[in-house]
């Protein structure tokens, strides 16, 4: 057994760090046990952090990380330019796992990086969710369908008249989502001997396991997503939301978290961004909304997911929510909550380990442990 | 005649006072020091212990230019067709009441350069401006002409094969730009062209003199070892000038830049996820070879690229992961007005210099700091408690 003690722990539910240990099943990579106390066994392995810091293994839940192509075209691998509705597409197809993007997010605390289809599809494809360190290659890849990324706005219109086809408007768009989640239900209900793998794709999302997770920006676009979801029944979750407080109503009641990304070293590409401002996550946040802050790699590297989410704190977001909006929210959306985001026992020991507090600005990341797997670090 | 008082004084170039004055006369800053008797009439601003640097200067953003909402989609950078053209001016589209002026004076960034673009490998001559908030560019312009600007390495080449024109490779990027500069050479001592399009070939070869005369350098984006050497050949060969923006693989030879008094201005890539694979160089974290050879090297945002407004938090994830935090002041002030070639005027807390000032809540490089007052000569153009929320 591996046990962990370090005079800043941050235990699941607790609202900042104390004195703790975490004891580690190095077979299963699971936490045994979590606590400011625990008696240690004769043969454990005990590593001593002392002042450092151990929270919940970093979690950036929306990148495109690897999904870039050789030839750095704009489009690159992250969505199909003549496929508007494509759920049959898996990101975790296209990401390069041995990227420099998750070695860099490795090497400033994260530990799990959702991979994403971009926005230039109505229908993008699965959301897969990758870790950034395994003794194993063939264990990077966690789950390949998490969730089906969808876009409203002006994205997927323009990237379909640049390729002469639908979606032109906002009715074809929510038209086209509607009818390839018809159709999927359709064929889950007369499930032949030739498999759909479209229909597979949106299986969890219909089956209320997995949420829609729309790219969207205007409360309108909004509005019409959350009819389309109540509509099949399902889950969703908005992407960059930048109108959300004019819905904050609809989004509490439903329990509909907001995917902030990047919202500090954004300069807007388009009008529909407008409403996005540096306050906008800790509004929300303080609205009540569960929110998730994200980098959107690569539109900002790894390194930046801790500022984006301490930024916060400026504007009288507390310190346990800004952890939170990198740990234990970005773990529910991803629906992987039963297994890591918090420290607790029984879920796999996913861990970040910083020489002082990570939402400073001046800690250092040290290393993180995946699965029970302490990556090579400094000082270690 | 202003009197700041109480403030923990970044001068940059003289350390800090822990406690300090400053008095500010007629746009220039008179006097630093512990304490300064406030003379008759003079306005007083208690800083409270608040901290005062200097104005940071951004070296690389095309702000004015790039329109928020639109830089997507409108170009404003490059005139394709010909890769060679000096004649343009960034002053000729800059618009000065861009709202990513105010964004930047919130944060405390007073000073920029504009650039054209870097898929010419000329785009034209870029300039130089102070934040004041006006829509007067003539009020703000510093230097009409910082510098001629262009692209070397994979960007040019990635768009005119696209046109079926040279440059398609490398070699091709540097004849164009060589054939420029020869002809820019000739015209000097007497050559004229000769042909169609007349005015505007001249145009094109006195828009070089100053390059060539070395009055203005050749700042130009570039990654790759191999494309900074291929400059700095070109740089020698024609006796002239070079900054490299971006700088990708300098640090690889940190003391050749050093010894050929080649600056530097770094970033975006880092700060953002590297697309291009000429960007992969890790290079913000080499950045410190730059500073221990002596490289006089500054950092960017290429602004929309990442907002001018995100300076100094793009620079704070240097600081967090081990770049001195001296060293990266000094880049962001006195470093940037070397390379802005306004450092008489610019870049510290100097008697002399002007009153061009930041009053923040603590460390700039600190998330949790507020911008609370901005001044350029002297006159506050940002005030955080009356601005509009």
């Amino acid at each position: 057994m591996l046990v962990l003690r370090s005079n800043h722990l941050l235990l699941a539910g607790e609202k900042s760090p104390r004195t703790g240990m975490v004891f580690i099943d190095e077979e299963t990579g699971k936490i045994i046990a979590a606590a400011p106390e625990l008696t240690v066994p004769a043969d454990a392995r005990v590593i001593e952090l002392g002042e450092q810091y151990v929270v919940p293994g970093l979690i950036d839940c929306h990148t495109h990380m690897g999904m870039d192509g050789p030839g750095g075209d704009p489009v690159g691998d992250q969505n199909e330019p003549y496929d508007p509705v494509a759920p049959q597409l898996r990101a975790v197809d296209a990401a390069d796992f041995l990227s420099r993007g998750f070695e860099a997010a490795r090497q400033n605390g994260i530990t799990t990086v959702a991979v994403l289809p971009g926005a230039y599809c109505v229908v993008g494809g699965q959301v897969g969710v990758i870790m950034t360190y395994s003794d194993q290659l063939t264990n990077r890849i966690l789950r390949e369908n998490v969730g089906m990324k969808c876009a409203m706005g002006i994205r997927p219109r323009m990237a379909a008249d640049a390729a002469g086809i639908s979606p032109q408007t906002k009715m074809a768009v929510a038209g086209m989502l509607r009818e390839s989640m018809l159709r999927a239900q359709k064929s889950l209900q007369n499930k032949g001997v030739r498999r759909d793998l479209a229909a597979e794709g949106w299986a969890p999302v219909l089956q209320g396991k997995a949420p829609l997770r729309v790219h969207a920006y205007r409360a309108s676009e909004m509005a019409v997503a959350i009819k389309i979801a109540e509509e099949f029944g399902v889950k969703v979750v908005f992407e960059h939301g930048a109108e959300a407080m004019q819905i904050k109503d609809e989004l509490i009641r439903r329990n509909i978290p907001v995917v902030c990304t990047n919202t500090y070293f954004r300069a807007p590409q388009t009008r529909e961004e407008a409403a996005i401002e540096p306050e906008l996550p800790s509004r929300l946040m303080k609205a009540g909304i569960r929110v998730a802050i994200s980098t959107n790699f690569p539109e900002m590297a790894a390194v930046s997911l801790t500022q984006l989410a301490a930024f916060n704190m400026k504007y009288g977001v507390s310190w346990i929510q800004a952890m939170d909006s990198i740990t234990r929210i970005p773990a529910e959306i991803l629906g992987i909550d039963d297994t890591t985001g918090t420290i607790e026992s029984g879920k796999f020991a996913d861990l970040s380990i910083w020489e002082g507090d990570p939402l400073s600005w001046n800690s250092k990341p040290v290393t993180v442990m995946v699965h029970g797997k302490l990556a090579p670090g400094k000082g270690l | 005649m202003l009197l700041i008082q109480n403030a923990k004084v970044l001068t940059v170039t003289n350390g800090t006072f822990p406690k300090g004055d400053i008095l500010i006369d007629g746009g220039k800053i008179i006097r630093v020091a512990e304490k300064i008797d406030p003379p008759a009439g003079a306005e007083l601003l208690d800083a409270c212990g608040r901290w005062v640097m200097p104005g940071m200067i951004d070296c690389h953003t095309h702000l004015g230019l790039d329109e928020l909402y639109h830089w997507d989609d409108i170009n404003e950078l490059n005139e394709m067709g010909d890769p060679i053209t000096p004649a343009l001016r960034c002053v000729d589209g800059f618009y000065a009441d861009d709202p990513a002026v105010m964004d930047a004076l919130a944060a405390g960034v007073t000073s920029v350069i504009v650039h054209t673009g870097s898929i010419q490998v000329i785009s034209g001559q870029s300039a130089s401006y102070k934040l004041i908030p006006c829509k007067e560019t003539s009020k703000m312009v510093l230097n009409p002409c910082v510098g001629i600007k262009g692209g070397f390495g994979g960007t040019p080449k990635r768009f005119y094969c696209k046109l079926h024109k040279i440059p398609s490779t490398r070699m091709g990027e540097a004849a164009v730009m060589r054939q420029a500069l020869a002809d820019a050479v000739a015209y000097r001592d007497g050559w004229r062209p000769e042909g169609d399009g007349l005015w505007e070939q001249e145009e094109k070869l006195k828009a070089l003199q100053p390059l060539i005369n070395g009055q203005t350098p050749w700042r130009v984006h570039v990654y790759k070892l191999h494309d900074i050497y291929t400059c700095m050949r070109i740089a020698e060969e024609f006796g002239i000038r070079m900054v490299l923006e971006h700088g990708g693989e300098s640090p690889m030879i940190a003391k050749q830049l050093a010894e050929k008094n080649i600056y530097v201005t770094v970033g975006p890539s880092g700060f953002i996820g590297s697309v291009k694979p000429e960007t992969f160089y890790p290079v913000i974290e080499h950045v410190q070879e730059l500073e221990d050879a002596g490289v006089i090297f500054s950092f960017q945002t290429d602004h929309p690229i990442i907002t001018v407004a995100s300076l100094p938090q793009a620079v704070a994830m240097l600081v967090r992961n081990g770049l001195d935090e001296g060293v990266a002041l000094k880049a962001l002030t006195i470093n940037a007005a070397i390379i802005m070639g306004e450092e008489k005027r610019l870049g510290s807390i100097e008697p002399g210099k002007d009153a061009d000032l930041v009053i923040a809540t603590g460390s700039i490089f600190d998330h949790q700091t507020f911008v609370d007052q901005v001044l350029i000569n002297g006159e506050t153009v940002f005030d955080r408690l009356t601005a509009n929320a």
